[in-house]
């Protein structure tokens, strides 16, 4: 094998050994064997050729459909935003558990919603007030927050439907944990079971209720593909340079 | 700064060099790039990740098709040709860029005439 065939074979190491990605990695190849006789040609000696030639694609991350180009600092941002926006709802809907006593969820969705708040607020601050004054005087060619970073959209829906998958199980065993604390001795001893009153069965539908605010997490994860897309650079202005 | 400014604004024009290119004959990737750089007088070089990136769009808007040629060695070469519709995409992306320098030209240049 060449040194070439092994460095385009290197470049996609990670990238399924598809029909498609075998025509690129073919194209590529006698591309760069073409660019390496040119130089040969013009005198050069062949290992300054092979090297020349495998500078010109050091990756192949832009060319794969699957990987999309985001401008990395508003796709965060957009994020963390929505992650702020949840916590918060599920903080205002947790208020009325704390009527029968449930402060343990209500707390803990607020401490949620303060280092959700202080990230956003941060990442605002440096995005809209440290890296203008920065961006002036950088020698690089693009601002911080033009810059751009690539998100693998497989991996991202891939990710989605774990999310979802983890949280129906939690939510399953969460809620058989909660009836076995609940009516396991009803169960083990035959008892029937008595809810004496509205304040009773209030606790126990808090009960069932209360793991039921993690859902927040899964629904972030369900947001973060489109936000791909909202955010992703046009194809020209990607890493080509 | 400006080097990166006019890069900035050659970029956008990239399908229309690969077109330009492939209007004369059909080409491969590697020669392509060649040809843009002499078309340019050694002052542009057109990159591979632009350039597959680009032929990419390009074909997928059935602007170009492509076909294997049958190089015995150095293994085999994916040529493009350009389609009666990218002849048409290429009329009118010269019209728009003429359009576009004349009134840039205007609007800029303020007043001295360049011409």
């Amino acid at each position: 094998m060449s040194e070439l065939e092994n460095h385009v074979n290197h470049l996609f190491k990670s990238y399924a050994n598809s029909q498609k990605n075998n025509d690129l990695k073919a194209e590529i190849l006698s591309n760069l064997e073409a660019k390496k006789l040119d130089l040969l040609k013009s005198g050069m000696d062949e290992p300054t050729a092979i090297q020349q030639a495998k500078d010109t694609l050091t990756s192949v991350d832009c060319l794969m459909d699957e990987n999309r180009h985001v401008f990395a600092a508003k796709y965060r941002l957009a994020i963390l935003q929505i992650l702020l926006l949840y916590v918060l709802v599920a903080w205002i809907v947790s208020i009325p558990l704390t009527v029968i006593g449930f402060w343990k969820a209500h707390d803990l969705i607020f401490a949620c919603v303060i280092a959700a708040g202080t990230g956003y607020l941060i990442a605002n601050l440096v995005i809209h007030l440290v890296w203008p004054r920065f961006a002036g005087k950088s020698p690089h060619k693009t601002t911080r927050p033009e810059q751009i970073s690539i998100v693998n959209l497989d991996r991202v829906l891939t990710i989605r439907r774990w999310a979802w998958g983890v949280w129906s199980i939690f939510i399953i065993l969460s809620t058989i944990l909660v009836t076995a604390v609940m009516f396991g001795s009803n169960l083990w001893y035959s008892r029937p079971i008595v809810i004496d009153g509205p304040y009773n069965l209030a606790i126990i539908l808090a009960s069932y209720l209360e793991p039921f605010f993690t859902i927040v997490i899964p629904l972030v994860i369900h947001k973060i593909p489109s936000l791909v897309l909202k955010y992703e650079a046009e194809a020209g202005d990607s890493l080509a340079e | 700064m400006n080097d990166a400014m006019s890069r900035d604004l050659v970029r956008g024009h990239i399908d229309t060099m690969i077109l330009r290119v492939l209007i004369e004959h059909d080409n491969y990737g590697y020669e392509i790039i060649k040809a843009i750089g002499t078309i340019s007088g050694g002052l542009y070089e057109l990159r591979e990740p632009s350039l597959y990136t680009s032929l990419k769009r390009l074909e997928k808007a059935r602007f170009i098709q492509s076909y294997w040629g049958d190089e015995s060695q150095g293994g085999r070469r994916k040529y493009y040709k350009i389609t009666p519709l990218g002849r048409t995409s290429y009329d009118k992306s010269v019209a728009a860029w003429k359009k576009a320098k004349t009134l840039i030209s205007r609007l800029i240049e303020g007043g001295v005439n360049h011409e």
